[in-house]
């Protein structure tokens, strides 16, 4: 193999997708664009929806059991009203469900008095509203409760001060770097895996269905180039685009989440710090270089089945799904990183983002990720050249998957 | 008639039938991917679970017996004796916590004593420890405070005196329904999204690829026909995804596979699952006239999807608002497209179901899908979109070709200003400020006139024409009318229907309030006042109104303006501020007033308004008013002297080139 | 003789990449008569292709009129494809449909039903000698049967005026011939054929008259030997090279 073929066909293949439009959409304007864009118009809904939950009054009805402190704190409280209580009520959740109809109130609170009280809070958990007025209730009740307690202490000729016999205050060891890589770790590892798909996805299916579709794979086929030439440079192409799209996500997520911390106000800059040390960064790069390595050449083999753009979706489709998982199982699971999850090829690159991000870097099995990214990439790599000297794709039938293992 | 747009729709069934990928991507994938995700999910987050609840955290304790003795029944916790350096073992992972009391709990002065739990929020263990030792250290709380109280004679327990007994009249399907609520509809949008696109890429840009569509439309039938039967299959078959998709979530939430565990969410009602479907109707019908009319202008399925995506990603959004329950299906909302009826199978699933409002949702959503396949079957008789040839290169230099050009630069400016602006202003606020209105947005501004002028003396285009002083006193006092009326009636009017959230408006001015009134005064009033200008009502207003009518250039080159503020909230106001603006221009043919107007308009809200100076009241309104007035008349009369009442405007040169 | 087809100026524009106009057709007309083979030659880019797709109704034309079976396409597109077959290189076949199928539904779509379907499809798959791959999907065909399918689907209706754009670009020898001997039967029927080429050895076998297109406007129109009689030369290729002028 001369390396000087490949670097040519590598050359043809980017200056060919560069002057593509549609490949330049998908890697380089949805990145930049459309996923801020996406972003901000989600924030859009989240701001009109605490708008409207601003204007959502609950009703409450109570009784006249109820302390008049109690009453007063829920007079005061902002998005409560007070409506007058049933005036027979049976004490039922049908009797509730039954007044409730009629009012369109949202909770009643009943009082017994005794030498220890029971207030009654009756409610809907199904209703956001309803729910609010029940926290309300019990944080108006919780106050009622400590003005008791305090009476009850003077009494005994304790001081008010007993009331809190200490203070309990967490304090975090955490600087404002770790608790920003604390939430890289949450958000990038699945963003991580997804961008790495989304860019070979794309490059493979253009580099050989589209070839194929355009008529032009012969065209390059006759030329006096290896096959393992051709295939090599189309490979370092899709490794290229997918990296080129991981750094575009990268910055345009850097750039938003920025954006979205100063807007949620700036003491949040104090206690959360975005930023990753110098050797995190450049085990997260390499490694994901790896993984874009192992990508492109499982995407690549699995394109080259396909004939048509439509065929290659088909059998993309399902692979490009099934690759989030691991971001997914990754994202919702505490397990540490250890060799159980370094032997799985994927899993692995989702959990050593994660780890290696939130501050952990245990070498073993971050050595054992990358070699065994390494030996599928080349097994996949070995497939994919023996499919590639393969007669029948050539003159573009399509082949299954089987088939291509069994070869 | 009613036969031949039969045989059509049985030809394009049989061939997506025929199309074994196709129906497996887009039927049969969607609903195996929920029941995998999410019992994937499920399971992973149990498992976690399971592992915080067998952890043994290794704390150690210091200072008052009584905290030790509180903690000591504590299970699955090591007692530890306190390293060297505790604070280094818990940030190294030896040690979870360390709870560090003083050394008695005896009050000294006013201050109460602090007991401190030291632990590391970035490692998972250290956090759970924590959040046991929270608990465990309030329960010792009261516990000693019970046993003082018992000590100084008092009878059982304070924590007691009242007792708050919260009865949930929740049904097992409303609960259910309410959790069911928060994902369904939103994923119900998706899919039909997902759907949709699947079957309208292949039933016109396939056609188009494999040359098929020009040997259907050789057919002696008119070409509506054609277009009806193909959106009758995308639209049934997007119901049918939709209906699908929405079994397998059910079946999901039923099985326990979705939704919180503590949930029973066994009893998702029938009733809501029904009106679900039956909802499913129209707004397939909006989703497949979107997709169908989308695919039938590109010219391969390649271009079909690059297309879709974008769309799809965007028109899935509103689906979000049903994400709670705090935005109502009320008159207005149930007109909206996709909200509505992401809004109405919200509250269906909660069994709240108001008969006119839902009547109202399914007229509306009949009506959108109505526009939309018009819009689609226009699309689909045209016949470059048959042929897959572009008739006219997208930015010709024709009327139609710059108007692309003008719209695609206006969006341009807009998300790169966005973008670049919200960057230089993450960096430093007050300099991001300055850099974004005078360095960024002129570069865009002249990269636009660049892009899509057609010629044209360049003071023109901007109007860049000295003013009569009238017309400049006029744009003074019409900036002085119009904020009373914007802020205390447009703005509230659209409080009423779309309230802002609290403290919307006031981080801003806190962040800019360090910097001085004159710094202050540049930076809001002044740069704007120029910068803005000389964009929008400059490039984009000149560039609009070359290749359009006067009134749609006022109107898009507000919009775009009114887009740049970013928010939903300020769109109606600053669109109203552009009208006004960009009427000025056109009346005075002059851009100087309308800076003047933007400058003296942003510096009196910042002064008068934004302090709090000025209240509504009829005295106000009236001087607002009659103010406002007088700048309208003030304009009009220098619009009159200056020749020009009509404001309609043709430089010599660029009459031709308008559509006629 | 009835006239079945009559171009009047017709003319079409389309808007190049600096919005300045394209001609591609510039004031053609002609006229052609049942039992005729009339046949449309020009270089590629000549304009053929756009006029026969206005005679079609696929493009409306900028200028001009065309009756087409005495119906106009302008005023009455629907009666026009009603009466015409048309066949190209670029009309495809539905790959996932058999070549019954196909027969059918391009019946069905021109308003046939019933028996009459039915026998019309039969006589089709026999004409043309498919009745054997009448169950096998379109994509499985090899291109002779695909182009005789396409053929079929093109006269199921039995149309008295048939446009061929090119129809034997891209044919092997036999599909080819087929495609010639299926022009000479519907001559023999008394269609009339309206058939576009640049293959001259196509219009001296077939084409009763002739017009030589160029640039948009037709140059000359005749039989061959008239255009032998007025240019002076033997061979069609030097005919063709005489009336277009020397193009390189």
């Amino acid at each position: 193999m001369r390396l000087s073929a490949v670097r040519r066909v590598a050359q043809k293949e980017i200056l060919e997708s560069v002057r593509d439009r549609n490949f330049l959409v998908n890697v380089v304007f949805l990145p930049i664009f459309l996923f801020p864009l996406m972003g901000f118009g989600v924030m859009q809904v989240m701001q009109i929806q605490s708008g409207a939950s601003s204007r959502d009054i609950a009703e409450l009805a109570i009784d006249r059991g109820t302390p008049a402190a109690v009453e007063d704190s829920l007079r005061a409280a902002e998005q409560l009203r007070l409506v007058p209580p049933p005036s027979s009520f049976d004490g039922t959740p049908d009797g509730f469900r039954a007044w409730r109809e009629a009012e369109g109130a949202d909770a009643l609170l009943t009082w017994t008095t005794g030498e220890r009280d029971t207030a009654r809070l009756w409610f809907d958990g199904s209703r956001e509203r309803s729910e609010r007025a029940r926290d309300d209730v019990a944080a108006a009740v919780d106050e009622w409760r400590l003005d008791r307690e305090k009476s009850e202490l003077v009494a005994v000729g304790l001081s008010e001060s007993d009331l809190e016999p200490f203070t309990i205050e967490s304090e975090d060891l955490a600087s404002a770097r770790q608790r920003g890589q604390e939430i890289l770790a949450a958000v990038l590892p699945l963003f991580l895996m997804m961008m790495l798909a989304t860019g070979s996805y794309y490059a493979a299916l253009d580099t050989v269905v589209g070839e194929r579709e355009r008529g032009t794979w012969e065209t390059i086929l006759v030329s006096p180039l290896a096959r393992a030439e051709i295939l090599v440079g189309k490979y370092v192409f899709v490794v290229a685009s997918s990296l080129t799209s991981l750094v575009l996500n990268l910055l345009s997520m850097a750039i938003f989440l920025s954006f979205v911390l100063r807007m949620l106000g700036d003491d949040l800059g104090e206690k959360i710090q975005l930023t990753l040390p110098w050797s995190a960064g450049l085990i997260v790069v390499g490694v994901a270089l790896v993984a874009a390595l192992f990508y492109a050449a499982v995407v690549m083999l699995l394109a080259s089945t396909a004939r048509t753009h439509r065929e290659g979706q088909a059998v993309l489709g399902p692979v490009y799904l099934l690759s989030m998982l691991p971001g997914i199982v990754t994202a919702m699971s505490q397990d540490p990183f250890t060799m159980k999850q370094a032997v799985v090829p994927l899993l692995n690159v989702a959990t050593l983002f994660k780890s290696v991000l939130g501050g952990e870097m245990p070498l073993g099995p971050i050595l054992v990720t990358i070699a065994v990214l390494v030996a599928a990439t080349l097994i996949v790599l070995r497939l994919a050249s023996r499919a590639a000297a393969r007669d029948d794709l050539f003159v573009g039938r399509q082949i299954s998957l089987k088939e291509l293992l069994k070869s | 008639m009613s036969a031949r747009i039969g045989s059509f729709v049985r030809k394009e069934i049989r061939e997506i039938v025929r199309d074994r990928r196709a129906i497996i991507l887009s039927f049969v994938m969607p609903i195996l991917v929920y029941p995998v995700m999410f019992s994937l999910m499920s399971s992973t987050e149990r498992k976690s679970e399971e592992k915080v609840q067998q952890e043994v955290h290794r704390v150690a304790v210091t200072g008052a017996p009584e905290v030790r003795d509180a903690l000591a029944d504590l299970e699955r916790v090591e007692f530890v004796s306190l390293p060297a350096d505790p604070k280094k073992a818990i940030a190294d992972g030896d040690l979870e916590a360390w709870v560090e009391a003083p050394d008695t709990l005896v009050r000294e002065g006013d201050e109460a004593p602090v007991v401190r739990i030291w632990h590391h929020v970035s490692h998972d263990k250290s956090r759970n420890a924590e959040e046991r030792l929270q608990e465990a250290l309030a329960r010792a709380a009261e516990r000693v405070k019970d046993a003082r109280y018992q000590a100084a004679g008092g009878h059982g327990s304070l924590g007691d005196l009242v007792t708050l007994v919260t009865v949930d009249v929740a049904t097992k399907e409303e609960t259910a329904g309410a959790e069911a609520g928060r994902l369904v509809p939103y994923l119900l949008v998706m899919t039909l999204f997902i759907g949709a696109a699947a079957v309208s890429t292949d039933i016109v840009a396939g056609e188009k690829e494999r040359g098929t569509l020009e040997t259907l439309y050789l057919v002696p039938v008119p070409r509506e026909v054609i277009a009806r039967a193909k959106f009758f299959v995308v639209w049934g078959a997007t119901i049918i995804t939709g209906t699908l998709n929405l079994a397998s979530m059910a079946w999901c939430y039923r099985s326990g596979l979705m939704g919180d565990a503590s949930v029973d969410v066994s009893a998702l009602s029938p009733a809501g699952l029904g009106l679900a479907v039956l909802l499913i109707v129209p707004l397939a019908a909006v989703v497949a006239g979107i997709m169908l009319g989308l695919s039938a202008l590109a010219r391969n399925v390649k271009e079909a999807q690059l297309q879709l995506m974008p769309v799809m990603l965007l028109a899935i959004i509103p689906g979000m608002l049903a994400s709670g329950q705090a935005v109502k299906l009320s008159p207005v909302t149930a007109l909206w497209p996709i909200a509505n009826v992401a809004l109405a199978v919200r509250d269906g699933l909660l069994g709240q179901m108001s008969l006119p409002l839902l009547g109202l949702v399914f007229v509306a959503s009949v009506g959108w899908g109505f526009l939309v396949t018009r819009w689609t079957a226009g699309i689909l008789s045209r016949e470059d979109t048959i042929l897959g040839f572009s008739p006219e290169p997208l930015f010709a230099h024709t009327t139609g070709g710059r108007r692309r050009a003008t719209m695609l630069a206006l969006a341009a400016t807009v998300l790169a200003f966005f973008y670049v602006g919200g960057l230089l202003q993450t960096w430093k606020l007050l300099l991001g400020l300055g850099l974004s209105l005078w360095v960024v947005l002129p570069l865009l501004g002249a990269a636009s006139l660049r892009f899509a002028g057609s010629g044209g003396r360049l003071a023109d285009v901007l109007s860049l024409r000295a003013p009569r002083p009238l017309a400049l006193l006029g744009a003074v006092l019409l900036a002085l009318g119009v904020g009373v009326p914007l802020f205390f009636g447009v703005m509230k009017l659209q409080g009423t229907f779309l309230p802002m959230p609290e403290n919307f408006m006031g981080d801003f001015g806190g962040e800019l309030g360090d910097a001085g009134k004159p710094l202050m005064l540049f930076l809001i009033a002044i740069s704007p006042g120029i910068c803005e200008e000389l964009v929008f009502r400059g490039v984009f207003l000149g560039l609009l109104r070359r290749v359009g009518t006067v009134r749609s250039a006022v109107l898009i080159s507000s919009a775009g303006f009114a887009l740049i503020h970013l928010s939903v909230f300020r769109f109606a106001p600053t669109f109203l501020l552009g009208l006004v603006m960009a009427g000025i221009v056109v009346r005075t043919r002059s851009i100087f007033p309308s800076m003047l107007f933007h400058a003296v308009y942003n510096a009196s809200v910042m002064l008068v308004i934004g302090e709090g100076l000025l209240e509504p009241s009829p005295l106000t309104w009236g001087g607002s008013v009659a103010v406002f007035l007088a700048g309208v008349l003030l304009v009009r009369s220098a619009a009159a002297r200056s020749g020009e009442g009509g404001g309609r405007f043709s430089p010599t040169g660029e009459e031709s080139r308008r559509a006629p | 003789m009835t006239e079945r087809i009559r171009v009047q100026d017709l003319a079409k524009t389309f808007l190049g990449a600096k919005g300045e106009e394209i001609r591609a057709v510039n004031g053609v007309s002609f006229a052609c008569r049942e039992g005729e083979v009339f046949g449309l030659l020009g270089l590629n880019g000549a304009g053929k292709t756009t006029t026969l797709r206005m005679l079609s109704t696929v493009l409306t034309p900028t200028a001009g009129t065309a009756l087409v079976n005495g119906h106009d396409i302008a005023s009455d597109p629907q009666a026009v494809r009603e009466s015409i077959g048309f066949l190209s290189g670029t009309t495809g076949l539905y790959p996932r449909l058999t070549a019954e199928e196909t027969l059918r539904f391009f019946g069905e779509f021109h308003g046939l039903e019933g028996d009459r379907l039915n026998s019309a499809v039969e006589r089709v798959l026999e004409t043309f000698g498919i009745a054997k791959y009448r169950t096998q999907r379109c994509e499985k065909l090899s291109t002779g049967m695909k182009q005789k399918v396409n053929i079929g689907r093109a006269v199921v209706h039995d149309p008295p005026v048939l446009i061929l754009d090119e129809p034997t670009s891209g044919l092997d020898v036999l599909a080819a011939a087929t495609t010639l001997e299926f022009v000479e039967s519907c001559r023999a029927e008394g269609k009339c054929v309206l058939f576009s080429t640049h293959i001259m050895s196509e219009v001296e076998r077939l084409c009763d008259r002739v017009a030589i297109i160029h640039e948009g406007s037709v140059r000359a129109s005749g039989t061959m030997a008239e255009l032998r009689e007025r240019t002076g030369q033997k061979y069609p290729e030097e005919v063709f090279r005489a009336v277009v002028g020397n193009v390189e």
